[in-house]
Parts: structure tokens; C-alpha cells; sequence
């Protein structure tokens, strides 16, 4: 019976230590990471994927066919035009303030070569293991995403790339409170870290001075500065501004510009590393 | 053949409803099943198997899900000399344990990389991990006995 216990307790021993040089082999090299990330993903996303192309095809040939042929086909169209003119006009809304601010700087060269794709959401958060808030997308490697690859829809960020395989990728959304992202005040041009908080409680924006000037409403853009997004992405819509004798900093809350629970479809920001050194060639040479 | 299909159907249903309800593992009880029908083998290659699609899905760094699945080994060994393996009790107290080790490893595992997790969420999670288990192992185990099993 001694003996048992002993072999039991040895062979316990010998499985921790098995256990924790595999985990801290992975935690340097990231191997077994990178592996599982890749099959994991794309066993689920191609499980996934046939019944929400399905479920698209169906709800298609619904609305396009059956319902309203011409209406729908019309309104589809002009609601894909709106979505871009969005988009486009918060761009050029940016673009404006920043020529403002930059007309004198007469070797200013606006950012060139920023792509969209878009990619469906096909899966939440999965299994036991997934504690950050993510979505599962249906485009990956091949279509060029790589982890941090900015996310979007017209409305604002939606989140940022944060595992790929081949044909699959998962997205960490901005109201995860494991999310960072470095944002400033469209009026004020105040900067802070725009930070999640969780679903259905309001984002945070850290390490506001008391003294900085902000408002209530103010859309808070991305800075740029992290060299992850590109500048001028709408972020988030400031909620509530209190600021405490006893901090140094403003409590700011945020609500997201994007409805995460209800988005079905994003854009993949392509060409955001190219934009990102042309800013910090900008920045260096100036 | 037969038992190839059934489990690799049983694991897309499970990823399927792993999609609908969030940070539940519906893939558990299918070890279960193994190690009650001594089918050690396919118990082996399929939790290998779901390690790999479950840690490819998740957000945390490689480890926690050989430790989730190595927990229902060693719960179910120990349990084992106490109760039958089919017994009500024994899936009652195995679906706790999962409850509660979903919350424990996870928290832990989180800690780990310094992640900040909502403990209300991982709480509702490890819930419904302990209140769908039972559920799932026995509509599992009755399609294994009616199309898996000769």
C-alpha cells in the first residue's frame, strides 16, 4: 500500500514537471501556440463556417426573391453606399482638421495605400479557454490578416486581429478589458488610453489629466501612437466625465460606436504597418 | 468506421453549441463516455484532438486545457473507487467538479499572464459548465450506445 502511494506520488511529480517545462517551453518559444492556433482555429472555423454561409444563403434568397425583389435589391445597394460615404466621411472629417492644423507644414504628405477587406463573423468566443471577449472571422492568412490587423466596420473600430490561421482569425474586441488603444479627443485633441470594459459595462479612457480639456459627447479618434491603428479611426463617444480632488487623473467613461453585439460583417484594415512608418518617418524627420 | 464518424460528428455539434453558449466546453463528456466504456484509446486520440481545436480557440497561452481534461481523468479515477461510473451521483458530483475547476484554472491560468478576466462571466460560465455536463453525457451516451456501439 506504501509502496503504491509512493509510485502514485512519483508519478504525479513526474507529470508537473512534464506540465511545467512544456508551459514554460511554450511561454518562450510560443511553438505549441502557433500550432494550435492554426488548427484549432481552422477545424472550427470550417465547422462553422458551411452553416452560417447557409443561414446567409437562406436569409438572402429571402429578403432578395421573395420578399420586396426590387426594394430590397435597391435598398441593400444604398445601404452599402451609405456604409462606404460613413466611412469616407469620417476620414475626410479627419483629413480636414488635420490639414488645419498642418497647413503651414507645407511637406506634409497625406498617408497613402490603406485597403479595405471585407470578412463575416462566423463564431463568439469558443470553448472553455476563451476568457477574452473575441469573434471568430472568416478570413485569415491567405487573405493577408496577421495578428493586430486593424478592425472595423463603418460606424468605428470594432477591435484589432489577435490570433490567424490559413483561412481563419480571431478579433479582440476594444471592450475587452485587456484591450488598449491609444485615442484622442476629436475637439479638444486630448489624448488617452481607451480601455474595455467587459460586455455591457463602459469602456474606461486612463491617464487624463485633471486639467485637460474635455466634454461630455466629444468622439474620441484613434491616436496613432501605439502603432497598431492609423489615426483618425472613430473609436468611442465620451458618457460621463468626473473629476476627483483625489486622483490625479479624470474618470472618463466611454460607450464604443459600434454595436458589437449586433455586427455581422467587418472590415479588415490593410496597409496600416505602411501607414505607420510613413507617420514615424514624418515624426522622425521632422 | 462507425465510431470515427460518431465522433468526429459529436465534436462539430460540439463546436457548434460551444458557438451558441459562451465559455461552456461541450466536448467533456465525450472523455467521460471514453473512460466509462474503457475505450482508453479513442479516449487518448480524441482529447489530444480537442486539446489541440480547444486551445486553438481560446485565448490563453497552451496549457490550461491539458490540465482541464487531465482534472476530469484524475476526478474520475478517484470517484471511481467510491460509486459506480453510470451512477446519478457520480455524474453529479463529476459535472461540480468541472463547475468549479473552470473556475479555479481559469482564474489561475489568467493570473498567470496577467489578464484581466470578469469573475461575474466566469462565474455564469463555470455554471452552465456544471449544469450542462450531465446533460450532454447522457445524450452522448445514448447515441454511442444506439449508433456507435455493434
Amino acid at each position: 500500500m506504501r509502496s503504491s502511494l509512493s509510485r502514485i506520488f512519483w508519478a504525479l511529480l513526474a507529470c508537473l514537471f512534464l506540465y511545467l517545462s512544456m508551459y514554460t517551453w511554450n511561454w518562450r518559444t510560443g511553438a505549441l501556440d502557433n500550432f494550435v492556433e492554426r488548427t484549432g482555429l481552422e477545424f472550427a472555423g470550417w465547422v462553422l463556417a458551411p452553416g452560417k454561409w447557409t443561414q446567409a444563403r437562406v436569409t438572402d434568397l429571402w429578403t432578395r426573391y421573395i420578399a420586396l425583389v426590387h426594394l430590397s435589391e435597391r435598398n441593400a445597394e444604398l445601404t452599402d453606399r451609405v456604409e462606404k460615404l460613413q466611412l469616407e466621411l469620417a476620414r475626410l472629417r479627419e483629413e480636414e482638421a488635420q490639414n488645419r492644423r498642418l497647413r503651414t507644414l507645407l511637406s506634409f504628405s497625406p498617408p497613402q495605400g490603406l485597403t479595405f477587406h471585407g470578412s463575416r463573423i462566423i463564431g463568439q468566443k469558443l470553448g472553455p479557454n476563451a476568457v477574452l471577449e473575441t469573434v471568430l472571422l472568416d478570413k485569415g492568412e491567405s487573405r493577408g490578416v496577421s495578428p493586430n490587423t486593424p478592425v472595423l466596420t463603418a460606424d468605428g473600430v470594432v477591435g484589432r486581429v489577435f490570433r490567424t490561421s490559413a483561412h481563419f482569425s480571431s478579433v479582440l474586441l476594444l471592450t475587452d478589458p485587456n484591450s488598449r488603444i491609444a485615442v484622442i479627443s476629436r475637439t479638444h485633441r486630448t489624448p488617452g488610453i481607451l480601455t474595455g470594459g467587459g460586455p455591457d459595462a463602459p469602456m474606461k479612457v486612463l491617464y487624463i489629466p485633471l486639467n485637460a480639456p474635455l466634454s461630455e459627447g466629444d468622439v474620441l479618434i484613434t491616436s496613432g501612437l501605439a502603432g497598431i491603428f492609423p489615426k483618425g479611426l472613430p473609436a468611442a463617444r465620451i458618457t460621463r466625465i468626473v473629476r476627483s480632488s483625489i486622483s490625479l487623473f479624470q474618470q472618463v467613461w466611454a460607450e464604443p460606436l459600434v454595436n458589437i453585439k449586433t455586427i455581422e460583417e467587418v472590415l479588415l484594415l490593410h496597409g496600416a504597418d505602411g501607414f505607420m512608418r510613413e507617420e514615424e518617418e514624418l515624426l522622425g524627420d521632422g | 468506421m462507425r465510431s470515427l464518424l460518431g465522433w468526429l460528428i459529436f465534436t462539430a455539434a460540439g463546436v457548434w453549441l460551444q458557438s451558441m453558449v459562451q465559455g461552456v466546453d461541450f466536448l467533456a463528456p465525450g472523455l467521460l463516455i471514453c473512460l466509462q466504456q474503457q475505450a482508453l484509446s479513442w479516449g487518448l486520440w480524441l482529447t489530444l484532438f480537442w486539446i489541440v481545436v480547444q486551445e486553438g480557440l481560446g485565448s490563453l497561452a497552451f496549457g490550461s486545457l491539458v490540465l482541464w481534461y487531465a482534472g476530469l481523468i484524475l476526478t474520475y479515477v478517484l470517484l471511481r473507487s467510491y460509486f459506480e461510473s453510470e451512477n446519478v451521483v457520480f455524474i453529479l458530483l463529476i459535472s461540480l467538479f468541472m463547475g468549479a475547476w473552470h473556475f479555479l484554472l481559469t482564474i489561475v491560468m489568467a493570473g498567470f499572464q496577467d489578464l484581466t478576466i470578469s469573475s461575474d462571466l466566469l462565474l455564469r460560465a463555470s455554471l452552465m459548465q456544471a449544469l450542462f455536463f450531465p446533460f450532454v453525457w447522457f445524450t452522448a451516451r445514448a447515441m454511442y450506445r444506439r449508433y456507435m456501439v455493434r
